[in-house]
Formats: structure tokens, sequence, C-alpha cells
């Protein structure tokens, strides 16, 4: 078999799932002609742009033909067409295993069947959802990389290729500030984005704002990729109210590029929430206090990151007391959905090797630490404490215990067996991106923030008052958002975010700039699910 | 104490009955409360019967009990890559990356030498296991495995082990292992027992114990209270 067949079978032995067009699989398998070929396209100059296109058609010609004799070996498929009549392939199986032999070595694709699980029943009566439901034993929600762990931007890109592959909803970059400083920072970011877009995946880029030695260097990068910010980009910066006050100047131009260019920019609180927040298309993701502590303790230092989120299921709470469901058969659900966790971690963990194992690293170790603080995420859409007749909070802090129950049981059942596994629930807010067929439609009336004396009155307090409360039962994993209206100043915006980081135990809140147009769903003001 | 039963159900229903009414009352580092029990072995003599426990779990709704797949998988399979943070099969057959205790060993001895006592297969790996903070060292530490009457007997130290939740699993895997070895060297299984330095209830399993083993389980015993 020839070395490139290989490399297209071994792109669908990491992913089976997946449909791949001839520019995917060009990235897939030339991953540095590919990256080369789209810095030669995006330059200025026309010989270059020239140059990449030449590249491109090269590759997608060489590659064409090993993918067509592959579909004619009938190990391929063509399922389709996308954009400009690009074909689609996807592997010739519905499930099972694939073994295909060549004269060096054995290629093993082992495309899974889908799973049953206990919660089916529900899914058919549109009460749970599962996130990606194709690559729900295949992939991860979301990986965070520690940049301090890495020696510069291009070592960094070379781990995000692998990463990339293995998650379907978020990446986070933590201390990204490490990496940029040094050379090759906008080649990267600019890779970064063009990956972002093309695998659809949520990157946020966290900076922690004390460990910045180069202030002027980060805000030149940041002022050079917000004109052209993909959606998928979150900037965030960790700092605490003390910090925010003293470097008034460095934040007032941070805020004026962010409201230049109407783009969002996350603060993450140091003062009340030590561990990284991010968000993905699903929702947040966050490090519970002790995992943060043993990541800091234990993975730190081994590995160069760590998966955060596993699996994904959400509820629309609004729905389902809409439709008549009760409390108990509310906790039933609930319930039902941690049992589809762990029958599903169960399946991960047989086929480890198989869909994980090339995110290993050389070190077995950092391997296992890698993957040790990971959680599954139980999100909520539509829970209006205000307008439901449950009480909401009350609800969602018991589901927390009682889900919590179960995880510590399912570890101690599995560990007197010998099996030291780890299993965690979080729960967490459900973003409209989910699934927007899924999810029931809120409206609200369009409201935006231009001054702070607008966060102080009583129903802004009481609803703050509230959101922390729910940070701590979604432990740090929420999201809370503000829009600033068009024209406010930077020195207000910067009271504002003075108010929001000293007034309140907030672990993190957005600022978006992106302005109000038209009637605004719940997912678009204050958002918080 | 040494119960003997021809049973895996038998053994651990009278083991959890001894362990109910004998343990002493004590907090664990969990913080839960346990009954517990030290150095108590038990011997079950037809270990065909291992897999018994391990299916009433499994009966159980209320939790998810590992699947004879997995336990014999983490026993038998040296390279089941994996976040766990140790594996059974790892240590026996490939300790420290590159020891097979069992095809190196205790095979070629014991077909060598049929009468020896030293069959045994270490499962503690000091260097790594022995570390203050570590909050998952192994259970299972010693197997041995001894020709008796023409069968091949194992005999496990277990360091400490869950009556209810782990000792099911724990001698189901062992029973894999042994008729593994016993397949090899051509002889029929023997008595298979499990040593436990300290065998523990903890007192939150009681109504489940009940569920799995019936309610005539702990008819009758002075639960020591």
């Amino acid at each position: 078999m020839h070395p490139l067949d290989e490399s297209i079978l071994e792109a669908f032995r990491r992913d089976p799932s997946r449909s791949f067009t001839t520019t995917e699989m060009v990235r897939e398998v030339f991953p540095k002609e590919y990256s080369q070929l789209n810095k030669d396209i995006n330059t200025e100059d026309r010989k270059t742009i020239r140059k990449g296109y030449a590249l491109k058609a090269r590759l997608h010609r060489k590659l064409l033909y090993h993918i067509n004799k592959l579909v004619e070996q009938e190990l391929l498929l063509v399922t389709g067409v996308r954009g400009k009549g690009e074909k689609l392939f996807q592997l010739a199986m519905d499930e099972g295993e694939l073994v295909v032999q060549s004269t060096k070595r054995k290629i093993v694709i082992a495309k899974p069947s889908t799973i049953s699980t206990q919660i089916d029943g529900y899914e058919k009566e549109e009460l749970i959802r599962k996130y990606e439901p194709g690559t729900w034993l295949n992939k991860h929600n979301a990986i965070m990389l520690d940049c301090i762990a890495f020696e510069n931007a291009a070592e960094l890109q070379q781990r995000l290729q692998k990463v990339f592959t293995a998650v379907n909803d978020g990446i986070a970059l933590n201390r990204l500030e490490h990496v940029l400083e040094g050379e090759g920072a906008s080649e990267f970011l600019h890779n970064l984005m063009l990956d972002a877009r093309d695998y659809d995946v949520a990157v946020s880029l966290i900076f922690n704002f004390p460990t910045i030695k180069e202030r002027e260097q980060i805000l030149q990068l940041l002022k050079q990729i917000l004109p052209g910010l993909p959606q998928q980009i979150t900037i965030v910066f960790n700092v605490n109210p003390r910090q925010l006050t003293k470097h008034e100047a460095f934040f007032s131009q941070l805020l004026g590029m962010f409201s230049e260019y109407k783009q969002k920019l996350m603060f993450k609180n140091s003062a009340i929430f030590n561990a990284p927040i991010f968000s993905g298309k699903a929702g947040p993701y966050a490090f519970t206090e002790e995992d943060w502590s043993y990541y800091k303790k234990h993975v730190r230092g081994q590995a160069d990151g760590c998966v955060i989120g596993q699996l994904t299921l959400a509820i629309d709470i609004n729905r389902y007391f809409k439709e008549g469901g009760s409390l108990t058969g509310f906790r039933e659900l609930t319930a039902r959905a941690a049992h589809a966790f762990f029958d599903v971690d169960e399946q991960r963990r047989r086929h480890f090797g198989d869909y994980f194992g090339f995110l290993a690293t050389s070190n077995p170790d950092a391997t296992k630490e890698f993957f040790k603080v990971g959680r599954n995420y139980l999100r909520f859409w539509n829970y209006d404490w205000a307008e439901s007749e449950q009480p909401i909070l009350e609800l969602l802090s018991s589901v927390k215990e009682e889900v919590g129950k179960f995880c510590t049981m399912q570890e101690t059942i599995f560990k007197s067996c010998g099996l030291p596994i780890r299993f965690k629930i979080g729960l967490s807010t459900s973003f409209a991106k989910f699934d927007q067929d899924f999810f029931s439609d809120r409206r609200y009336q369009k409201t935006a923030i231009t001054t702070t004396k607008e966060l102080q009155t009583q129903e802004m307090k009481q609803y703050l008052e509230i959101r922390e409360r729910l940070f701590k039962v979604f432990d740090g994993a929420d999201r809370l958002r503000f829009f600033i209206a068009r024209g406010v100043p930077v020195e207000e915006t910067m009271r504002i975010a003075r108010y929001l980081l000293n007034a309140y135990a907030l672990p993190s809140f957005t600022l978006d700039f992106r302005g109000k147009t038209g009637e605004l769903k719940l997912t678009t003001f204050m958002e918080g699910n | 104490m040494e119960i003997r039963a021809a049973t895996t159900m038998d053994a651990w229903k009278q083991a959890i009955r001894y362990v109910l009414e004998k343990g002493k009352v004590f907090v664990d580092d969990d913080g839960r409360e346990c009954h517990e029990v030290r150095h108590l072995t038990v011997t079950v003599e037809k270990p065909s019967s291992a897999a018994d426990g391990v299916r009433a779990m499994r009966l159980c709704r209320k939790w998810k009990y590992p699947s004879e797949e997995e336990l014999t998988n983490i026993m038998l399979n040296k390279e089941a890559a994996s976040t766990y943070d140790y594996l059974y099969g790892q240590r026996i057959f490939a300790f420290n990356g590159v020891v097979n205790q069992i095809d190196d060993y205790v095979i070629p001895l014991l077909q060598k030498k049929p009468n020896t006592r030293k069959a045994i297969v270490s499962l503690l790996n000091p260097a790594r296991d022995m570390q203050p903070d570590a909050k998952n060292v192994l259970g299972v530490s010693l197997i041995s495995f001894r020709i008796v009457d023409k069968r091949l007997a194992a005999t496990a130290v277990i360091r400490t082990s869950g009556f209810f939740t782990g000792w099911p699993a724990n001698i189901f895997q062992l029973a894999r292992l042994q008729e593994h070895i016993a397949h090899v060297l051509n002889l029929p299984p023997g008595a298979l027992t499990t040593m436990s330095l300290h065998a523990h209830l903890h007192s939150e399993n009681f109504e489940d114990i009940e569920v799995v083993l019936g309610k005539d389980i702990l008819k009758g015993v002075d639960r020591g209270e």
C-alpha cells in the first residue's frame, strides 16, 4: 500500500465517523504544506498568492488520485458535495472494524456503532439531547493546553494539529502570553484563526495578566487579529480588581480596541476563582477548585494540558415543565443522564487506544495525567428563575448533589474492583449553538448597558446575586454577558468592568461590543443560558 | 478467621455476615463509616463459580458494576492503554514495562518444579505506589500459585478489601488469572483463596446488601453497633 493511502486511512482511523473534503484531507495528510500554502494565499504579494494556489492544486490532484483509488477498492465512499463542488468522502462501513493490511503495517479502523443508553427514550421525547452524537464515542468536548509547557508558538501549533482533531467543541490556550512573546506569534495566530474556522471549534485565548511581560506586544498582536476575528475565537483576560485599577492605561487601551472592532472580551476574576473558565459552542467549561489544585500539583509539569470536557447532554428545563413534567420525573431524567454518561465512559475506556491514543505523548505518566481531570457536562437551557413556577436554583443544587453521589459511588465501586477510574459530572448552562433546532425559543426586550448606574438598580442587583449563586452551583462553568451599547466611552466601560470585578463574586463576565440589532433572544442579551 | 465454601456466593455471604457481626466500626479516610475485621481468609473451592458475584452485582440498577469483559481485560491485558492509575494486568504481565511475571517466571517455574512455593506474583511497586498522598494504591498485592493434589491452587493477599463492592470483582479476576495459568500447565484450577489484611463493609451499603443478596442475608446478624 502506498504511504499516502496509509496516511488517508490513518486520518479516518483517528476520526472514523467523519466525512472529509479533499481540502480537509490535504490538511490531515500534508500539514506542513497546508500551513505554507495558507500562508502564501493570505499574503498581499500576487506572486506568492499564485504560488500558494498552485501548491494547493498540486496537493489536491496528488491526493485525489489516492482517494479515488481507495473509493475503487470500496474502502471509501463519496457521500456528497460541499461548497463549490468539493466532494465529501467517508469510510465505506457503517460500524465494526476494518483491517487494512499493507506491506509494512496493519491499520485497524474501529467505527463505533450507535450506543444504546438509558436516555434514548427521553431523547425521542425531545426532553434531552446529546451534543454531537456522531462523535459521542471518539471525541472529547474540550481540551486545555497550558502554553507554559511549550517552548514556542511553532511547538504549540504542532500539538494543536492533533488536538483540533480530538475535540468537538472547545480548546483553551491557557497563559498564551508565554508563547506569543516569542517569535512567530503573528503567523501562529493567523493559522489558529484558520484552524478554528475550518474545524469549527471554539478557541479561547486566555491571557494571565500578571505574567504578561511584553504588554505592548500583546496589545499590538490583538490589534492585528481583532478586525477579522472569527466568531469561534474568544479572548479572555485573567485579572483581579487591583490589577485592573493599577494598570488602567493598559485595560483602557484594550477595551478601546474591542469597542472599536466590535468584539467581545471576557474577564476572569482571579480574586474570586483561580481556575481557568472558557467557552465552547455547547456552553462554558471550568475546573472545580479541587480539580484545579490537582492539576497544578500533579498534571502541570507532567502533561502539556488536559481534557476538561468529555461528553455533554442538555435539558431544556422550560420545555420539560411546560409539557407537564414533574419534579420527580426531572430527577429521574437527570439520574438516567448520569447513568448514560457512565455507559458511554465505559465504551470510551474500552476503545481508548483506538480513539484517543494519538493524543498520547512519549511519557505514559504524562498521558495518564492528560486525561485525569475531565468531566462530563449536564447542561440546562431556559431555566428562568423569575418566570418558572419551580424553585430552579434549589432544584439544580439538589440535582448536583444527587449526581455527585452517583459519581462517587461509581468511583468507589470501580476502585474497589481494581479499576481506579475518574468519573465526574458537572452541571452547567447551555448555549443556543448547542442545537438551535432542539431548544425552545425565548425572546427578551433588547437591552444594553450604557452606564454603571444601570448595574446598580435593585432589579439588576437581585439578578447579579442570583448569578453569583448560579456560578457556585455550576462550579464556575457559567457565562454572564453584558452588551455594551454603541458609543459608550471607554472610561465608562472601564467603570463597568471595575464595578463587576469589585462589587460581586462573579468568577467571570463578558463585555460584548457587538451592539444591538432588532429584538434579541435571551441568548444575546445578558446571556446566561 | 478462615471461611471455606464450595461456591463464590456461599463464601461471599458468609464473609459478609462475619464482617457485620465481628467488624469494628470506624470512619475511613473518605469520612465514611465502615465495619472492619482484620486478617480474613476466604476460600472458594470451585472457582468456576467466580462470575456469580459479579453477575449478582450487575443486576442492581442503582449502580453500574464493571462487566466481566472489562474485569478480565484489566487482569489479563498488559497493554490496556487507558486512564487508570494502575492496571493489574500491566503489573502482572509487564511489571515496570519489562517483567512478565507469569510467562517468564510462574509458568516455567511450575513446569520445572511442580512442588515449588516460589511461584508468586508481586503487584505492588514501592517506587510508584508508596507516596504519602497517593489516592489509589492497589488492593491485590501478592498472588501465590501452588500445585496441590494435581490442581493449581491460588492465594491472593489483598491489602484492603471492600467485601460487598470489591470482593466479587477480585475473586472473578483472580479466577480468570488462575484459569489462564492452569490452562497452560494443563491442570484443572484448584481452590482459590483471598487473604484480606483488612476486610470491610460500608454502613451506607447495608440496604444494598439486602437488595443484592436477599433479605435473609442480614437476618439474625448482630451488627456489633
